[in-house]
Formats: C-alpha cells, structure tokens, sequence
C-alpha cells in the first residue's frame, strides 16, 4: 500500500492505538554510509561506556548478542529497529499472542511488536518479509531510538 | 530536592547542567542523536538514551521521544538548556501533565513572554520603557509602509515568535521596505514556523544590555546585574561582559528595578534575562525577555558568585531564593568569548570535523565551558559554537589581559575556529576603552584587511 501510494510515513491514530509505518530504509546501509562519511570514533578517547540503558538491554538480550547496529547478523539478514524510545512489548497484552516468535514467517506490514510511550500503544511494523531468526529484546524493557528488535532473514 | 534530571540539550550546555546536577547529588538522564553518540555529555551522564538522528528535527525536537525517554528512565525533572524546547510553552505544558518538572518559568509565562509582540504589550503595561513599535501584527508590507511613514525611518522589522537575531531586518528607506519584508518573514517561518511581523523604531548605535533575573515560586524576584551583549556579529552574540562598560551606576540601578517590577508582577519563576536596547543618552528600552538561562550566564556567575543553574534547579525543586542569592554584589570583572568552529578569514565558514589537538587555557581566573575534546569530530547539523572562554579579573584591564593570555594558549587544532578574531578584539583599542556598541562588530570587520 505504501509502495502503491508512494508513501514514505504513514501514521494512523486511533482510540487505544497508533500505527506508525516507515518505508523500506536500509538501516544497516545507512548506518555503513555514516560511518565512512567522517563521523570516526576518537582516537585519543577511551570509547563511550555504554550507556545505562543499553547495558540493561544487554542483560536481557539474547548472550553475545552485540549492541551496535551495523554489525551484520550471523544468518546474513536484516535487522528490525525501534523506530522509536519506548517500551518493547511482544504481544498487545499480558496472556496475548506474541506476534513474533523465532521461527515465525513474517510479512511485510505485519505486526512485530508493540512500543509503549506515554500510555499509547504503537504497533510496530516490518518492513520486510522474511522468518524471525533472533529476538533480541526482552518482553517489558525500555528501548531507544535504532535499538536492535528482531533478526530476520528476508524472504 | 530531585532524585533524576533528563537534560534534554546537548553540548556545553548539557555538560554545564550535567555537572551542576552530579554537584547537587542528582542522578542525570542525557539524551542524544545518532551523530552526538561520543559527544562528552553522553560519556558523563548517568544515563543515555538515543532519541533519533543527527539533524535536531529527528531528535533534540521531537517531544514525544523526549518525553517518553523521560518515562523510561523515570526522571522527577527536564532541564531544557537554551535554544532547542527551551522556550517552546508546548513542550512545556506536556511536561506538566505528565508529572514531569519543567525547569523553568511556567508554560503560561512562556507563551506570554515567548511572543515578542505580546511581551512588549507586557512591559509598556507595567511601566518598562519600550522601544516606539507597532502594537500588533503587520499583515503585509503596505502595512509596514504606513506604519514607517508614521514612525520615521530607520526601522526594524522583527518577527514576532523570533529570537536569537533572527527573522529582523533593518529598512533606512521606502524603497527597501517590500524586499525586506519578505525576506524577514521567509526566515521567521523556516526558522520558528510562524512569519508573523512587527516593527520598531531602530535605534542608532544602540547598546544591547540584559539584566540577570531569578524569580521564586514565594514571589521573591532578584536581579543580578547586567551583561553588556553589544559585540555582535550578524545578530549573533561573540564576546559579553559583566558588568558593563558603558552604563552608570545609576542607569544599572534604574534598569534592575524595572525589570525586578515587571517579573513581580508577571509572576516570574526560575531564572530569566531581560534584554534592553540604549542609546547613547543612557535611555533604555525594553526588547524582549527570554524565559531561560542564557548562553553567557557565567559571566553573571563568575561575578555575582552565585549558581545560576543550580538556582534553576532549587527554585524548580521548591526552594526560596536564599538571603546569599538576594544580597548579592558584583565582585570584578568577567569577559566570555565564544569560540565558534567557524573561518574568520573565510567570511566565517562554518568548520566542522576532526578535533586532531586540544589544548584548553588555565590558570587564575580562566573558565572553559566546552564540550569537546581531542579525537572529537564535530557534527554538522548543530550550531557552530564549540567553547566558551570566562575570564575573570579583580579589575576589567586585568580581565583583558587574561582574556589575550588565555586566547593565545587555546589550541584547537584540525579545525578552523574564531579564536584569532576574537584576540585581534581584545586588543582593540575601542574594546580596551569599553567604547563600543551594536555596530561595532561589522565595522571592525569592514575596516580590517582580508586573510
């Protein structure tokens, strides 16, 4: 539908619920492309300890699972990323279906996940289809702007 | 007092906030885009949350992330720094429904104070002398014309919802009316998203002075003296003092109990600046008044020796102005150069990249409020400032003379930066004299042989 109506956004909001879409960036390119275009780490400089919440993330998240974006999955796909700061839920409600487990098949436009910000519930949405290799996060854990989601080898 | 601040700014003056709150016990929340994942202020807050890309529309703007980066890390208070939601009064507003402190004025005195139209209205109401202006909006320039005609010319068009020198254009004459109009109001709307226009008498050689101002939620209000702004380039502050130069005595004394009136009866809390326009008959005129702490706060600090972020932070906790903060006195001098990744030689080009050497200055009396450091690579999308430079002195000659040492010790190397000009400022003879005003920068700069 986006690809049809040559949307890049989508935002739908409705009682108890937002929808937000975003088209088909790469963000493992992307985030490649910021890397070379002169954005280097210091070189004097310790590199940053990690910041709180990522370290919070670490102790939940799946063991050796890195912190860094553009470090390329072990099954050579894709990876899904928050879009937005929030809280990571994997089903709509306690005792809901969880919408992505390991193994499932996704599609594009399907729901993935649900982050909460000021008591609004916004469902997250692949933005390509493909089979759910890693769940990265834990159910309830806050998570912020391009935090790792899910591993998924595209279809 | 508060357990958690978000700081919800970035470079100097998240440091600047960031180190007041570890002084004070206070556990400290940084946000940051994609492109400030080393700047200093992440490595030393408590916490870091990223809330979006580098450009500041995709992140240091975006209300929602900001807010929901204050709910996951369960902060009691925001500090917005200057610039970014700093004066925004819907950000503000949010804050307050959702139990989260505003570390400033209230959302209301925002809007008041934030629409410079209504702010003058607000003055002239309570007596503070304004500059002869139009009352409302210009709906266009025939508009504009007739009320020249009325007011005489030179005059000032100024955007309504502007700040920081931008959306104003001077006009001598009819002629210039139309293209000026147009082109002020175009900046306003990409700048501040509202192109609404207004007029004032331009004042000739006018200097820009601005009084300190703290306000408690008891109604106590203080004044801290003044800052002498009058060194501007292109409507952009480059060098400011404490106390001034130019005023008297008696014209501090007249000015400090105007503004310290106008915030009693507005009912203003937190700290604040009120900026004046006078000319050279020690006339003063109300310009508008900012609801937040000023870039060049240190130098009120470094003289009247009080906090003023840690005021911020008490007053908005609750507290009263102590009877140190009321009884304040000026002590010395203080100068502050801003230090802008920019090419004096090359009409300012702003320079950013690779930090390859740091050097700061120290020693008696100097203050450096910057952000970067050695191995630092300087992000494009951000304004160009990467440093302040405070000196201080029992006298202002001292100050000058500290202020030439500690310019020619500052090595930032790998990038361009202003730091020469500024020195070839300092050793002015107008500046050593304190003979200057508005005009003074542009004329420097025209008389001054290229390169």
């Amino acid at each position: 539908m986006m690809k049809r109506n040559d949307l890049s956004l989508f935002h739908l909001e409705r009682e108890g619920f937002k929808i937000k879409l975003r088209k088909g960036v790469d963000f493992d390119t992307m985030v490649d492309k910021m890397g070379s275009a002169g954005m280097s780490f210091p070189v004097h400089v310790q590199p940053p300890a990690a910041p709180h919440p990522v370290e919070h993330l670490q102790a939940h998240a799946e063991p050796g699972e890195s912190e860094a974006p553009p470090a390329t999955p072990a099954g050579g796909g894709a990876k899904i990323l928050s879009p937005m700061v929030g809280t990571f839920y994997r089903a709509a409600g306690p005792g809901e279906k969880i919408f992505a487990n390991v193994g499932d098949a996704i599609t594009e436009g399907s729901t993935v996940c649900i982050i909460e910000a000021m008591k609004v519930m916004n469902e997250i949405k692949a933005e390509v289809s493909g089979v759910i290799t890693r769940v990265l996060v834990e159910d309830a854990t806050p998570v912020q702007f391009d935090t790792p989601l899910f591993e998924i080898k595209p279809a | 007092m508060f357990n958690k601040i978000l700081i919800a700014n970035r470079g100097e003056i998240a440091l600047r906030v960031i180190r007041a709150c570890k002084e004070l016990g206070i556990r400290t929340v940084a946000v940051y885009s994609k492109a400030d994942e080393t700047s200093m202020h992440v490595q030393l807050a408590d916490d870091a949350i990223c809330i979006g890309p580098g450009p500041s529309n995709q992140s240091y703007l975006m209300i929602d992330r900001i807010i929901a980066a204050a709910e996951i890390a369960n902060v009691d208070a925001i500090h917005p720094g200057y610039g970014f939601l700093s004066e925004n009064a819907r950000f503000a507003k949010i804050c307050e429904s959702c139990k989260i402190k505003f570390i400033g004025p209230s959302a209301e005195t925002i809007e008041i104070m934030g629409d410079k139209n209504r702010a003058r209205a607000t003055a002239k109401k309570w007596k503070v002398p304004i500059t002869p202006g139009t009352d409302g909006i210009l709906k266009d320039d025939k508009e504009a014309l007739a009320a020249a005609a009325v007011m005489g010319y030179p005059v000032m068009l100024k955007a309504s919802n502007g700040g920081g020198g931008r959306g104003m254009r001077p006009v001598h004459n009819e002629a210039a009316m139309g293209g000026a109009f147009s082109s002020a109001r175009n900046e306003a709307e990409k700048c501040f998203g509202n192109g609404d226009m207004y007029m004032e008498k331009l004042i000739l050689n006018p200097h820009h002075i601005e009084i300190q101002v703290l306000g408690d939620t008891k109604g106590n209000v203080v004044a801290l003296g003044e800052r002498d702004c009058s060194l501007q380039r292109r409507n952009q502050k480059i060098i400011e003092e404490c106390p001034s130069p130019f005023i008297s005595e008696k014209l501090r004394k007249r000015m400090c109990e105007a503004s310290v009136k106008l915030c009693k009866e507005i009912k203003y809390v937190n700290a604040g600046t009120i900026e004046y326009l006078v000319d050279e008959a020690e006339n003063f005129y109300f310009m508008e008044m900012n609801t937040r702490i000023q870039v060049e706060h240190p130098v009120t600090e470094e003289v009247y020796g009080v906090d003023l972020i840690k005021e911020q932070i008490r007053i908005a906790a609750g507290g009263v102005l102590s009877e140190f903060v009321r009884k304040a006195e000026k002590r010395g001098h203080s100068i502050e150069c801003r230090i802008n990744a920019e090419d004096p030689y090359n009409n300012f080009a702003p320079s950013p990249g690779l930090i390859k050497n740091y050097y700061a200055p120290g020693g008696r009396g100097v203050r450096v409020d910057s952000h970067i450091y050695a191995g630092y690579t300087i992000p494009p999308y951000y304004d160009s400032m990467i440093a302040k430079l405070i000196v201080t002195g029992n006298t202002r000659e001292i100050a000058i003379a500290r202020m030439k040492r500690a310019l020619l010790e500052f090595k930032i190397e790998g990038i361009k930066t202003t730091i020469p000009f500024q020195h070839s400022i300092l050793d002015n003879s107008d500046f050593k004299s304190g003979k200057y005003n508005i005009g003074w920068v542009e004329q420097f700069l025209q008389a001054k042989p290229k390169g």
